[in-house]
């Protein structure tokens, strides 16, 4: 077994199914991201985890022990919250060793011990009896990352901890996280709406629409093989024509003549909707197949790219290229579609 | 603050399903909800209980069901006098302190944080210190040889009786109960966006216009909720009126606490007091239905 | 709908101070109409409390004001007055005996209300702040008939008194605890359960703390409406259990004398000073609003 395996886990309000039947494995020391939109259960999830939400059904398994029924003061797992939840009455080592005092039986000094190792391990050594509210936003961060790692927790949780953050500081905590779980390797799961975190943490990524289990497979095959429209669209950008296939290995554009050959893979694929990434179309290719005349729609310049409409045959794709706008609204182009599939309507 | 995405969440708890999970559940709210049951639900329908009973001279309680207080109340033209004087009495009292009370809660609203600082101060604390307190200035202000009287003498040569009649009751009861029209106005006033009056201007209302369609409008509910308390109140006054009332200004607070306490007579006195009551709610409620279909304020808290 | 009128002129008057047509004589009259009235109220509320004050300052027994000299004559007099007694023997331990529990009762409701997924949660709260809704009189009167109930003979007069109280002042302490409860953020307290507190323990260590302010606002409402009422206390004194603003109040329907000024200025400086503790605690807006 799985060292995290959640069985069928269900939680309804009333009529409102918010989390409906998923189920879940995950390894000893693997980083997995619960990837959603808001409203798709995700925090629910999360919260039945960690013993604060009861779920309808199903079974939370973690290191051979069923969580179900469990308070969450007996569960051993860290929480990182999306406010942080430091206690603003207390100094960073009562912070800290707050976890210490109620689960384990230590002396003050063991505990200052254990307070001073891990305060070093997040790069905060001797800020002990600094104030909370004096700290720094990425201080915070970190202070909130060592009161759960002091009582190395089974399971590291996050709740989408970085959403609060300005841009900036954002990236560099997702770094400091990454290179925490290298070098802890603590399973985590890891809550959050932003793609972009998703696919660079985690190990494997769990997408969640509505409640549902959309998708659970590492990142790279979710960005290349979205397998649904919702997938292709909330993991990155995409465009979507509606196509007819034909019997010689080819789609059809609906509505216009515009045919490509089909991958082998979606031969069998129930579907009539291509996706097509931005980046996998490019603008007056010097040669090639697939190449397709178009007209400029619209462009909008956003720093160190470009984002282009064209409208080619009926349908208009929006694409990126790199640098300064080359093209101005109506100029005729050639695209070309280099990359595409099939994905579930 | 919320962060800038949220989940669908129950609380931190889910709803009980079990008596047992029920009882971990609600267990703190039950001495708190057993003592108001205890001494307040039971009490006043025990009160309206012995209301239906005769009363005895030596027993206070006389175990024969009877209607007779009912029907003295409300056929006695003595006791009806009485009703009706004290219904005119809390309008009064409601209506000035709706004149006196909106401007000020205005004020208070509007004005610089320092000012509003010390109104509120001026507001507050006279609602704190205390009924007989200030009922105890007032006697003093309105005696015979009282401060008005004798500048009075000193001036004109003459004394007026200003204490012991309605006029001296009246401006007693608008003092003790304009606190509760001034505090729930300004605070409607002060959840009013800044920018909805500037809208409205900007929108082409002119200054009265924006005032009475935006201001106005929008501070109704505290406005409604200051008046139905100075009303219920003034109903159920006996402080005041007796000891700024003359003998004339019984109102049916004070025939309550004259028949329970020196009367010992508590059928009559708990009669009177659900008879005040009903009388009282129904009022209210024509009240609140009126300026609910007249002008419209369907947010009620 | 006269009333109306006047408000709208209150308000041209008001924001007339950035208008062009300052000098029109309607702006003028209705500007001086809304001062005129904004003195008129201040003074209804606060001339009777100066003029107690003012009062208690005279040296003779006159009840002069402005007072005829400044002495603490009538202070003097009261350490060995009979309202000596009600002050410190009656009132104030009942005031004290009254805001305890009814803290206490009202932090539990508010806990439950806020934290926890109650049922018919609007009407959960208005039955615990209902004795602000039902009269004062008829709460009055209801205690009295059922407490002086001869089978609670034993029962000290002023152990009624405090029962009372509570009733009264549950609505204050559990408004300002619901307030305080609410301004501690859930997320604390699962912060806390998470690191391995049980229910009780994160709320002892994290929430009570953190609503303090709240929790010590609530305790003086409640100590200052005890200390003042005159309605239920009215109904329950009797003999040696007499509270202060009853003893005056008797005291007013024989005589009137600075005596009665000098104890009630005692009782508004008591008042005043606890106001003023309130506001810095939790602000009088807050304070205001929720009485």
């Amino acid at each position: 077994m799985a060292f995290v395996n959640i069985q069928n886990l269900r939680k309804s309000y009333g009529d409102v199914v918010a989390v409906n039947d998923v189920s879940l494995d995950i390894e000893e020391g693997e980083f997995v991201s619960i990837l959603g939109p808001s409203g798709s259960g995700k925090t629910t999830m999360l919260k039945s985890i960690a013993g604060f939400v009861d779920p309808t059904a199903g079974s939370i398994v973690v290191a051979g022990n069923e969580m179900i029924g469990l308070p969450p003061e007996d569960r051993n797992m860290g929480l990182v919250f999306q406010r942080l939840a430091l206690f603003p009455h207390m100094s960073v080592f009562d912070n800290v060793a707050f976890g210490l005092r109620h689960r384990e039986n230590l002396t003050e000094a063991e505990m200052e011990e254990r307070v001073a190792e891990i305060l070093e391990i997040v790069s905060l050594p001797g800020y002990e009896d600094r104030n909370i509210q004096n700290l720094s936003g990425g201080e915070q961060q970190r202070v909130a990352l060592a009161r759960v790692l002091v009582l190395e927790p089974d399971l590291l949780l996050y709740d989408e901890p970085l959403s609060d953050l300005d841009r900036q500081l954002r990236e560099q905590m997702r770094r400091e996280i990454k290179d925490l779980h290298d070098r802890l390797e603590i399973t985590s799961i890891y809550v959050t709406h932003n793609q972009r975190e998703a696919l660079t943490l985690s190990d494997r990524v769990l997408v969640l629409h509505e409640g549902e289990k959309v998708r659970y497979a590492p990142p790279s095959e979710i960005y290349q093989d979205p397998q649904s429209k919702f997938v292709a669209n909330f993991v990155g950008d995409s465009n979507f024509v509606s196509v007819t296939k034909g019997q010689n290995g080819t789609v059809t554009f609906e509505d216009d003549d515009i045919s490509l050959p089909m991958h082998e893979a979606d031969a069998d694929a129930p579907t009539d909707l291509l996706y097509i990434r931005p980046e996998d179309i490019t603008i007056n290719p010097s040669d090639g197949d697939r190449v397709f005349s178009g007209t400029v729609r619209s462009t909008v310049h956003l720093g160190s790219v470009t984002e282009y409409k064209i409208e080619v045959g009926g349908n208009e794709f929006l694409t990126t290229d790199l640098g300064a706008p080359k093209y101005t609204k109506g100029d005729s182009v050639t695209v070309q579609f280099e990359d595409y599939g099939l994905v579930e309507a | 603050m919320l962060g800038a995405i949220t989940d669908y969440t129950g609380n931190l708890f889910d709803r009980p399903n079990r008596v047992s999970d029920w009882l971990d559940e609600y267990l703190p709210a039950v001495p708190p909800a057993a003592y108001l049951l205890i001494f307040l639900i039971l009490p006043i329908l025990y009160a309206v209980y012995i209301s239906f009973f005769e009363y005895s001279a030596t027993t206070i309680i006389s175990w024969n069901f009877t209607l007779e207080h009912y029907e003295q109340l409300l056929f006695d033209p003595f006791y009806q006098g009485l009703l009706w004087y004290t219904v005119r009495l809390s309008l009064i009292v409601s209506a000035f302190c709706v004149i006196l009370g909106y401007p000020l809660g205005y004020f208070i609203a509007t004005t610089t944080p320092l000012r509003r600082q010390l109104a509120l101060f001026a507001v507050f604390l006279p609602l704190m210190v205390g009924t007989v307190v200030r009922i105890y200035g007032w006697i003093v202000l309105f005696a015979t040889n009282g401060v008005i009287n004798t500048v009075l003498q000193d001036l004109l040569g003459f004394k007026l009786a200003l204490l012991g009649n309605t006029l001296s009751v009246t401006i007693g009861l608008i003092g003790v109960y304009l606190p509760l029209v001034v505090l729930p106005v300004y605070s409607s006033i002060e959840d009013i966006p800044d920018s909805l009056v500037p809208a409205a201007r900007n929108l082409g209302a002119n200054q009265l216009q924006a005032f009475y369609k935006v201001t106005f409008r929008l501070s109704l509910p505290g406005l409604l909720t200051g008046t139905i308390f100075v009303f219920v109140l003034t109903m159920n006054s006996i402080v005041t009126p007796d000891l700024l009332g003359g003998r004339s200004d019984l109102t049916m607070g004070r025939l309550i606490y004259d028949s329970a306490v020196n009367g010992l007579n508590w059928p009559f006195a708990s009669a009177v007091g659900t008879v005040l009551t009903i009388t009282t709610t129904a009022l209210v409620y024509i009240y609140f239905s009126f300026v609910r279909d007249r002008m419209g304020v369907s947010e009620w808290d | 709908m006269g009333l109306m009128a006047i408000m709208s002129v209150l308000s041209a008057v008001l924001t007339g101070r950035n208008s062009r047509s300052l000098s029109t004589p309607a702006v003028v009259a209705g500007r001086a109409l809304y001062y005129g009235l904004l003195g008129l109220a201040v003074s209804t509320l606060v001339l009777p409390i100066i003029i107690v004050i003012g009062i208690s300052l005279n040296p003779t027994q006159s009840q002069a004001f402005p007072p005829s000299g400044i002495s603490l004559r009538w202070y003097q007099e009261f350490l060995v007055s009979p309202f000596f007694e009600p002050f410190f023997f009656v009132s104030l331990p009942i005031a004290i005996a009254t805001a305890t529990i009814s803290t206490i009762l009202g932090i539990l409701a508010a806990y439950v209300v806020v934290r926890r997924d109650v049922p018919f949660e609007n009407e959960v709260v208005m039955y615990f702040i209902s004795p602000l809704i039902i009269p004062p009189a008829i709460i009055a009167l209801a205690l009295m008939i059922t407490l002086n109930f001869n089978l609670l003979d034993f029962v000290p007069t002023s152990a009624k008194l405090v029962v009372g109280h509570v009733v009264i002042t549950i609505p204050y302490t559990f408004l300002t605890a619901m307030t305080a409860i609410e301004s501690v953020d859930t997320e604390l307290v699962e912060g806390a359960r998470n690191l391995g507190a049980t229910k009780f323990q994160a709320f002892r260590k994290i929430t009570l703390p953190l609503m303090k302010s709240g929790v010590v606002s609530g305790f003086l409402l409640a100590f200052i409406l005890s200390f003042t009422d005159s309605l239920v206390a009215l109904f329950l004194s009797s003999g040696s259990s007499t509270t202060l603003p009853v003893e005056i109040f008797l005291f007013l329907q024989y005589e009137s004398s600075p005596l009665v000024a000098a104890t009630a200025s005692i009782q508004i400086l008591l008042v005043l000073v606890l106001v003023l503790l309130i506001g810095r605690l939790i602000g009088f807006k807050a304070a205001a609003v929720s009485s």
